[in-house]
């Protein structure tokens, strides 16, 4: 934890608490992730992982039912305090069920982060953007021939990839992921984690995990949750070899959850 | 300016713009509220004052309005228990067989139904009921009531039961449930929120209703619990005593518009309470 703080972390959250109406869903949560790395979160469901997740580009407030306290530091700005519609544009997420915009077409949902907000690129730069998101997605060679047409006729990994283009497009600088694979087939999942792997070298992402042997091969740091506290933190390599706590232990094991 | 700056730039208008949207949009839900308020309280000032107990214990010669709450009453209740079977019914086999060719006539024929003025079902059960049994009824205000509620009724249930998603069918399908168990246990209970609400609205639509029963129940001055004679109900009463030139008919119009608006609120106010309890 201590040579993490010395990096200067891109995220830093700071007794983050979470109640939803009187039952607490997340309980003083300390945690900081350095840039440009790949964080996953474990945990049985209903520790508190998409709870968690949710916070960092507002989401709860859409609900209203959750009640945030605490502080998440993007670098140094309190991302809990700014502007929801700033703070999204900074921090990007996909869902765990694709959910791209059935009505627009696969270029366009590529851009519908600025269509939505009344941004209308030029043609070419409308072309540049849809063919960087997409390749950056590895989803290009796919779809080059079918910009024009509708999302629906994609896959489901396909639209998954889209869903991750839509959200690169508006170049964030974090990428939350919700169980992103968790209703996709084996090869699908394969695609994207070969795909979180090229993408943590420039965008720092935070990944939503079900799949302990995925969090093992794509994670450069995983944090375990258990009944809304955080057990434990620290780079992938020692934690899924050689957890410091029992109960972290325990769950690698299979034991619960 | 790069792309993404321009849509930093944006941002700052487009709040703007969202918080004058909110703005309009809580304005006008204000604005739609003022005049309900006024028209409740005024109801509230005017026949709260005008109450009294001799109103609810006699019938229209000793002064009061019994016959006309008893009225009300029987029709309503008779109402509901000939329209709801039926319709919800129909609004199943609507949401059921969402494609057939007899679902699409049947459609067509309760929206055209729902579209048709109260005064005309009032001639319809006249004809019906009134003219081969040769007396005016309570009965037959009942069944022209009934008419008006179907097809609310069907509308609700229908689109509420659309509404429940199919995998929860198909969970019950996959057990081998029957049609009917998977019917009446899982979907209707799902979607009963809807149909009950369905059932309250057209319930409260019928309490008001004046014209279907000009040429069915009639009315009369005399308290009567006999649904073969004519009957006497709120709503034709308050049309009959508002428009009279003594002060205190007028004052019993107050009175009795009152208490009609009591009994639609206290009907809501009783579903939601039903609703939380089936909910929990
Ligand atoms: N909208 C909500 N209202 C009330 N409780 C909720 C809500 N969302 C989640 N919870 C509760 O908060 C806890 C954490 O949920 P969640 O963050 O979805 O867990 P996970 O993603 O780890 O499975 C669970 O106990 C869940 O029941
Ligand atoms: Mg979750």
């Amino acid at each position: 934890m201590e040579a993490l703080a010395a990096e200067k972390p891109i995220l830093d959250v700071r007794s983050l608490n979470v109640v939803y109406g009187e039952t607490p869903a997340l309980k003083e949560i300390n945690i900081s992730f350095a840039r440009n790395s790949l964080h996953s979160i474990i945990g049985p469901s209903g520790c508190g992982k998409s709870t968690f997740v949710r916070c960092f580009n507002r989401m709860h407030e859409l609900q209203g039912e959750a009640k945030v306290t605490g502080q998440i530091l993007l670098d140094g700005d309190d991302i809990l305090t700014d502007d929801p519609f700033s703070v999204r544009l900074r921090i990007g997420m996909v869902f765990q069920r694709p959910n791209p915009f059935p009505s627009l077409s696969i270029a366009d949902n590529v851009l519908s982060g600025f269509l939505i907000n009344g941004i209308r690129p030029k043609k070419d730069e409308a072309d540049a953007i849809v063919e960087t998101a997409l390749r950056k997605a590895s989803l290009w060679d796919e779809v080059k021939d079918k910009l024009k047409k509708r999302s629906m006729f994609l896959s489901g990994g396909q639209q998954q990839r889209l869903c991750i283009a839509r959200a690169l497009a508006v170049e964030p600088e974090v990428l939350l992921l919700d169980e992103p694979t968790s209703a996709l087939d084996p090869i699908s999942t394969g695609s994207i984690e070969e795909l979180m792997l090229e993408l943590k070298k420039s965008v720092t992402i935070v990944l939503v995990t079900h799949n302990l042997s995925q969090a093992g091969r794509v994670s450069d740091y995983a944090a375990f949750f258990l009944l809304g506290e955080l057990i434990e933190y620290g780079s992938g390599s020692t934690f899924f070899i050689n957890p410091k706590d029992s109960r972290t232990d325990a769950y690698l094991a299979g034991r619960f959850g | 300016m790069t792309l993404r700056n321009r849509l930093k730039a944006r941002l700052g208008f487009n709040r703007v713009v969202s918080s004058v949207f909110t703005g309009i949009v809580t304005f006008f839900s204000l604005l739609m509220v003022v005049p309900l308020v006024l028209i409740l309280s005024f109801i509230t000032i005017k026949g709260v004052t005008q109450l009294h107990w001799a109103l609810f214990v006699s019938d229209e010669r000793g002064g009061g309005i019994l016959n006309a709450i008893v009225g009300s009453g029987e029709m309503v209740l008779i109402a509901v228990v000939l329209a709801v079977p039926v319709a919800v019914l129909t609004g199943v086999y609507l949401a059921e067989a969402r494609n057939s060719k007899i679902a699409e006539v049947m459609r067509i024929t309760v929206d055209v139904f729902q579209g048709i003025p109260s005064i005309v079902l009032g001639i319809i059960a006249y004809v019906w009921l009134v003219v081969p049994l040769r007396s005016f009824s309570g009965l037959s205000g009942a069944v022209a009531l009934a008419i008006m509620m179907i097809p609310i009724i069907i509308k609700n249930t229908e689109e509420s039961l659309i509404l429940v998603p199919a995998q929860m069918k198909e969970a019950a399908y996959g057990l081998g449930a029957p049609f009917h168990k998977v019917i009446l246990q899982i979907v209707l209970p799902a979607a009963m929120s809807g149909v009950l609400t369905g059932i309250l609205l057209a319930t409260a639509r019928i309490l008001g209703e004046t014209a279907p029963l000009l040429f069915t129940s009639f009315g009369g001055p005399d308290l009567n619990y006999n649904l073969t004679r004519p009957m006497e109900a709120l709503p034709p009463l308050i049309f009959k005593y508002a428009q009279s030139p003594r002060d205190d008919w007028v004052a019993t119009a107050w009175a009795s518009s009152f208490v009609l608006v009591v009994v639609v609120l206290f009907l809501n106010l009783l579903t939601k309470l039903v609703l939380r309890r089936w909910k929990h």
